[in-house]
């Protein structure tokens, strides 16, 4: 299966004065239309950074990662400004919802930036619950429901990769599910999801699950369960081998 | 208590710099009209009553300006720390000490700009004083500026007064609200003004109303004897009218750049479509924009329109008439105009990290540099435009009553508005506020967005 997303030997480093703090050593992994990966690992093993940098959200310092025919990693602004619009999603662990507009034209936001017919925000938004929230300001929403909103901003935006970084962790269980249920549809045809979680359940809907360790992968599973994922974690943190390549699915 | 003050001071530093900014400038301003008013106590005699004279039209002008930008700018101040203040709270400190520990810093930071203000009266009241009198007779020249014990006082207790009238209510509203709003919401909502505020503005209105009253009743049995009692009110009239304006400026901005910014429609384009929405919400920071610009152009075009006027309806009877003299107008609108560009400028500044904030939201929603640039250019446009509706009325309204007062004086009195310097004055603050916000946006364009995000 051809990769829609493909990182190679992905390093970023973050400095601190004359220190250079190395958050990803070499990341190599593939992600194929209509496959949904997840991305789990302990706090601080480059979870986060490695989403941002295969968005685009982030300059990596070594390597290449190519989306479809674009090379991200040496794409100029307004070209990563267009793929932002036009190809990818991105849920943001902290919502980044714009507080000047209301919920409706938040979730209309990209379409309207990519000069697009106005999407279905009522359907996006009864999609996560909160159909009846369009004219509120995103202040005057809890922060679940502000997740939620972020949610339906990137389904009604119909990007090719949609990327979610702990989409589910300020929900409750049945909103966190509801959630993953429509990451999980979204991920058919042309359209990918690529999740970041510290929910091993949440993990484990996934095609495949990728596991970080001190910036590395040190294991990639094809359909796991949370144990598995958990057993995988645990064997990892003892194990000192090389880093593992993540491969498409097969 | 005083470590968190400190502290606090620190961390939003850029803010608070603002402030004690606009204080000095505002000090200044008000430090030469006291100055002059102290030098002409002091001179005595008809020397004495002229220097006083000119110091209570300065102290007018510059009162008019300061008590705008320094209070919008003081409301800002405190209004962008609104995050920093719920977590304080969160911390266990309560809302009373949370009132009282951003009071203590809008007066300490007060002080600071009354005494940068004190020594900028100084340098500048000697040089003031010169350009005033130049050319007149009467031993001007040769009197010695007094700056003292007035001019102290009325630059302390006027700055720290000033810009209290606008932290006091931000400082309020900090206690009141509560913490996981003020976090949720960055700023506040709406615009209000508390039931004090609404009294200023009764007052005012009322004020302006009853001394119209009293001018057109003057004037309507005017003697030949009334003539320079009334005509030297004139000036008066756009001073009295922009502090009518600044008073109620919370419930009076919002409408009228929600009005005007309707006729276009958010369809437009999609920059024109974001800036209407931030200038719309962001209504702290478009009314500590709007406030320089307006009080400056206001207070600039009123004066120019009653001389004009004033000069037109001279010419008209053949009577010799000077007009005003370059020094005379940097004297009396000097302080306002420079606080009027330091306040816009500082007011840019000062918003640099939520612009940023926002600049990021955008580009992670898809917003490419083009489109955040030109709304943060409209956003600005936004503001000047607004700022120049507000000073055309105080203009429009100042031309039509002076035309009133000076009639039973003259056979022919045209209606004229000398809209020339105001007009400049737009244009640069244009030019100036465009620029202020587009080169620090071009900047922030080459940062990573998560970077940006991660950032603020």
């Amino acid at each position: 299966m051809t990769p829609i997303l493909q990182a190679r030997s992905v390093t970023k480093s973050y400095s601190s004065g004359r220190t250079s703090t190395p958050v990803l050593r070499g990341i190599d992994l593939d992600v194929a239309a209509g496959e949904m990966i997840s991305i789990v690992g302990p706090s601080g093993s480059g979870k986060s950074t490695l989403l941002y940098c295969l968005a685009g959200l982030e300059r990596v310092d070594g390597g290449e990662v190519h989306l479809g025919d674009v090379a991200v990693h040496t794409a100029s602004a307004a070209q990563l400004a267009r793929l932002r619009r036009d190809r990818i999603g991105f849920v943001f662990q902290a919502y980044n919802l714009i507080p000047s507009l209301s919920v409706g034209e938040n979730v209309a936001l990209p379409a309207r930036l990519a000069r697009r017919a106005r999407p279905d925000v009522l359907g996006a938004l009864g999609a996560v619950g909160l159909a009846e929230h369009a004219g509120k300001r995103p202040g005057q929403l809890s922060g679940g429901q502000q997740q939620r909103v972020a949610v339906a901003r990137v389904l009604a935006a119909q990007p090719s990769v949609l990327f979610a970084d702990e989409p589910t962790g300020a929900l409750d269980t049945a909103a966190g599910v509801a959630v993953l249920d429509l990451l999980r549809d979204y991920a058919h045809g042309e359209r990918s999801v690529v999740l970041v979680t510290h929910d091993l359940d949440a993990a484990a809907r996934a095609d495949r699950t990728i596991v970080l360790r001190d910036g590395a992968v040190v294991a990639a599973l094809t359909r796991p369960t949370a144990a598995e994922i958990l057993t995988a974690q645990h064997s990892a943190g003892r194990s000192t081998g090389s880093p593992v390549a993540a491969g498409p699915l097969a | 208590m005083i470590r968190l003050l400190a502290g606090e001071l620190r961390a939003d530093g850029q803010s608070w710099a603002g402030l004690v900014l606009v204080a000095a400038v505002a000090g200044t301003a008000l430090g030469i009209g006291a100055s002059f008013l102290e030098t002409g106590i002091h001179a005595g005699g008809e020397m004495g009553t002229g220097i006083s004279g000119v110091s209570s039209m300065i102290l007018i002008f510059s009162g008019v300006s300061a008590v705008g930008v320094t209070s919008a700018v003081a409301r800002l101040a405190v209004d962008l720390g609104r995050a920093g203040y719920a977590r304080w709270q969160l911390n266990g400190v309560a809302p009373r000490q949370v009132g009282g520990v951003v009071l203590a810093q809008v007066i300490v930071l007060g002080l600071a700009g009354a005494a940068l203000g004190y020594a900028g009266t100084v340098m500048l009241a000697p040089h003031a004083l010169e350009v005033a009198f130049e050319g007149s007779s009467g031993g001007f020249a040769e009197v010695t500026v007094v700056v003292g014990p007035i001019t102290a006082v009325v630059v302390g207790a006027g700055v720290v007064v000033i810009a209290l009238l606008g932290g006091l209510p931000a400082a309020g509203r900090a206690a009141r609200t509560p913490a996981l709003e003020a976090l949720r919401e960055s700023e506040p909502r709406g615009a209000s003004m508390r039931w004090w505020r609404w009294a200023l503005f009764a007052l005012l209105t009322a004020g302006a109303v009853a001394a119209v009253q009293s001018w057109m009743s003057l004037a309507a049995v005017a003697t030949a004897q009334d003539r320079n009692t009334l005509i030297s009110q004139t000036p008066l009239i756009a001073p009295l009218l922009t502090l009518v304006i600044v008073a109620g400026g919370p419930v009076l901005y919002a409408p009228l750049l929600r009005a005007w910014t309707a006729l276009l429609p958010a369809r437009a384009s999609s920059s024109w479509y974001l800036a209407r929405h931030q200038a719309r919400y962001h209504l702290g920071r478009s009314t500590a924009s709007i406030t320089p610009l307006f009080t400056g152009t206001a207070l600039l075009g009123g004066l120019y329109t009653v001389t004009t006027i004033w000069g037109e309806a001279a010419r008209v009877a053949g009577e010799p008439f000077e007009g005003l003299k370059l020094g005379q107008v940097l004297v009396l609108l000097g302080g306002p105009l420079l606080l009027a560009g330091t306040g816009a400028a500082v007011v840019v500044f000062m918003s640099n990290r939520t612009q940023a904030h926002e600049q990021a939201l955008l580009s992670a929603s898809g917003a490419d540099g083009g489109v955040i640039l030109r709304a943060a250019g409209l956003q600005a446009l936004i503001h000047v435009i607004t700022a120049a509706l507000l000073s055309l009325v105080v203009i429009t309204v100042t031309g039509a009553l002076t035309v009133l007062m000076i009639s039973p004086f003259y056979d022919a009195v045209p209606y004229r508005l000398d809209l020339g310097g105001s007009g400049i004055l737009v244009a640069v603050g244009a030019l100036l506020t465009a620029g202020a916000v587009f080169i620090p946006a071009l900047k922030r364009l080459r940062t990573p967005v998560a970077t940006a995000l991660s950032e603020v």
